[in-house]
This record gives C-alpha cells, structure tokens and sequence, in this order.
C-alpha cells in the first residue's frame, strides 16, 4: 500500500488505456470503512492500493488481457488488462492503520477513519 | 398507467401442457438472471416470446447478428423461462409482473418458481450459499422440506419476487421463490448454481452447475454492467427490509 495518487481518473471503461472500473461496495462504520472491490481475473500480488487523505485508489493487473470480440461497438477493438478506482470517501482516513485481504477474487481494504 | 402498454409477443406456437415457469429477472447479486440464462442455455430451450413495452428504455440486443428483445421467454410446451437482459425500471415491474402472472394462468401453468438472492454480509465467507424458499401457500412448505429446502416462517420480502407471489396468490396459481444467500453488489454465480442445484432437485432436471462455478470469473465480469444497471434502475435500498422484523413475529 502506497501514499498518494492523482485524481485524475474515474469512468466506466478506458478504451485507450485498457482498464475496466471494478464493482465496489462500502460500508461504514462508527470508526472505519470497509470497502469491498471485486477483481476477477485477478491475482493478489499485482494488487497495488493507495491512499489519501479521504479517498482510496485501487488498481490491478488482470492475470490475462481481456478481449471482447463479439461485443459493443468500443469494447471489441480493446484489449483490457486493468482494473482502476478511485473511492472518495466522506471522512478523513488514517491509511496506517489499514488492513487488506483478498479472497475469492474480492479485495477486502479496511481502513479507520481519522 | 394501464397493464394494456404491456404485451407478452409469442415467436413460435407451442402447445403448452400445464408448463411450470421460471422467473429469473436481475435482482440481488444477478442470482435469479445468471441461473435462468444458464438453465436457457443447458437445457438449450429456444425463444418464444418476447415482452414488447413502452415502459422500457429504447434498447434492442444483438446476439450473433440476430436483433433481440431484452425481455425474452424461453421454453417449451412444459418448462417456460422468463429472463432479461437488463436491469427493470420499477415503473414496470407491476405491468409486467401481472400480465406474465395473467399468461401463465391462461396457459394453465402449475407452478411459478422465482430466483433471487438474498443480500448477506458475511457472504465472503461462506462457501455454499443456503437456499431458502417463500411460498404462496403454507401447503408447499411440506414439498419443499423433502428437498431440504427451509421455508421462510416470518419477515418481510420485497423485490420483484415479492409481486410475483402477490400476484400469484391472487390468481390462485401456485408459486415458490428460492431465495440463495448471495453478493448484494457483484454478480454471484456460485449463489446462482445454489438456485439451480434446488431447482433441480424440485423439478428432476438434471442441470450441470460446473460451469456456472468454473467460469465464474468471466461470468462476475460480464454481468458487471447489468448488476451496475440493476442497483441504478432498482436500488437495491429497498431490499434492506428483508433484514428487518414484522411487527406481528412470535
């Protein structure tokens, strides 16, 4: 886990860099966040998280490039290879004292808030 | 708004006898969508109607160049499949939910059975999701414990599952929900093969659920963008009742 990151990058599919936004969940308690992030495709050691000072920046390699031949208009000239999100979160967060796991292709990051 | 603007559209002429239905429209974690479009392609059940609204976006879906509705009913003269390829506006679930309910009575259906999910926090760490069912009338419950299914005794549902038993109730037509344990905001195959494991046992089919748990990471990316629809078209908020105690338990 790493210290700071541009703000820079939110949406649903990059057709030029590649990346897919992963399906997160957060939920928060009285004294910290749990965020939950499904990563399929993906292996543990090329996680990489981030934080700042209220926001959580979540990037991953997929183990394979992901190509979808038969699908849209965008999507099938691309070829996928990231998982990228940035989670604004509504408290300051003490990134310190954060903990993750990641199971069954679900990275688990809990971290208190400040 | 009348239930007229909503029209069940038959592709081929089947000769139903006293089919049995299932509903796998997207809800909680994709278990009942991902199921029904698994149980479609298994059984290779081929495409019989469609629903044609104006309460729907404009949206059309493209399958190997074949232009198709997003709302389809698969099936044969004794299994019908009803599933959708996207998420459910909440301004149609009642038009619609009482016209398949009105069909299925005119074909002299037997049973209606619903897929969902339900939203549960540890669901990370169980490894087999539990299925439960609902059931319109007291007397299935007997049925259902033969297949080591568990009956809800008490509390709220809500969810497009919830209309198709109100709705069946009224109608007289026998209905069950199975209910998996299940992710509330990432596709869930493995709760959807849970659904279908019961499912088989209720019905004698014999629908292998492998593939549902060994392609379970292409599945959880493809049915990223529906799940995302789902949760914005029918926040899954209203689902939260679930979790809470009616008034009148003992």
């Amino acid at each position: 886990m790493a210290m700071g990151f541009p703000e820079d990058f939110d949406s649903l599919w990059d057709h030029v860099e590649g990346c897919m936004e992963p399906l997160v969940e957060i939920r928060e308690t009285y004294d910290a966040f749990e965020i939950y992030v499904d990563l399929p495709y993906v292996q543990g050691e090329s996680i990489e998280v981030r934080f700042s000072e209220d926001a959580v920046l979540v990037m991953a390699k997929c183990s394979r490039a992901i190509k979808f031949d038969r699908w849209g208009f965008a999507q099938k000239r691309t070829e996928y290879k990231y998982f990228r999100k940035i989670l604004k979160l509504p408290h300051k967060i003490d990134p310190k004292r954060a903990t993750s796991t990641f199971k069954k292709g679900v990275l688990k990051i809990r971290v208190p808030k400040l | 708004m009348s239930e007229e603007v909503l029209e069940i559209v038959m592709k081929k002429d089947v000769k139903f006898n006293e089919p049995v239905a299932i509903e796998g429209f997207p809800d909680v974690g994709l278990a009942g969508a991902i199921a029904s479009m698994h149980l479609i392609e298994s059984l290779g059940l081929e495409e019989i109607a469609y629903i044609e609204t104006p309460l729907l976006p404009p949206i059309m879906v493209v399958h190997n160049g074949e232009l198709l509705h997003p709302i389809r009913v698969y099936g044969n003269e004794r299994l019908i499949v009803f599933t959708s390829e996207i998420a459910l506006p909440l301004t149609v679930l009642n038009p619609l939910v009482k016209k398949v309910v009105e069909w299925l009575k005119s074909l002299n259906a037997k049973l209606l059975i619903a897929l969902t999910g339900i939203p549960v926090e540890n669901r990370l760490e169980i490894e087999k999701p539990e299925v439960y069912a609902v059931v319109s009338k007291k007397d299935y419950a007997e049925m259902l414990s033969k297949h080591k299914i568990e009956v809800l005794q008490e509390g709220f549902i809500s969810g497009i599952y919830a209309l198709f038993l109100k709705e069946c109730l009224k109608a007289g037509l026998p209905a069950i929900a199975l209910v998996a344990q299940s992710f509330l905001k990432y596709p869930d195959p493995g709760a959807a093969a849970e659904l279908l494991t019961s499912l088989n046992s209720i019905l004698s089919l014999n629908v292998d659920v492998k593939p549902l748990l060994e392609n379970a990471e292409e599945i959880r990316l493809k049915a990223r963008d529906l799940l995302r629809q789902t949760e914005r078209v029918a926040p899954g908020a209203y689902r939260n009742v679930e979790g809470e105690l009616p008034l009148m338990y003992r």
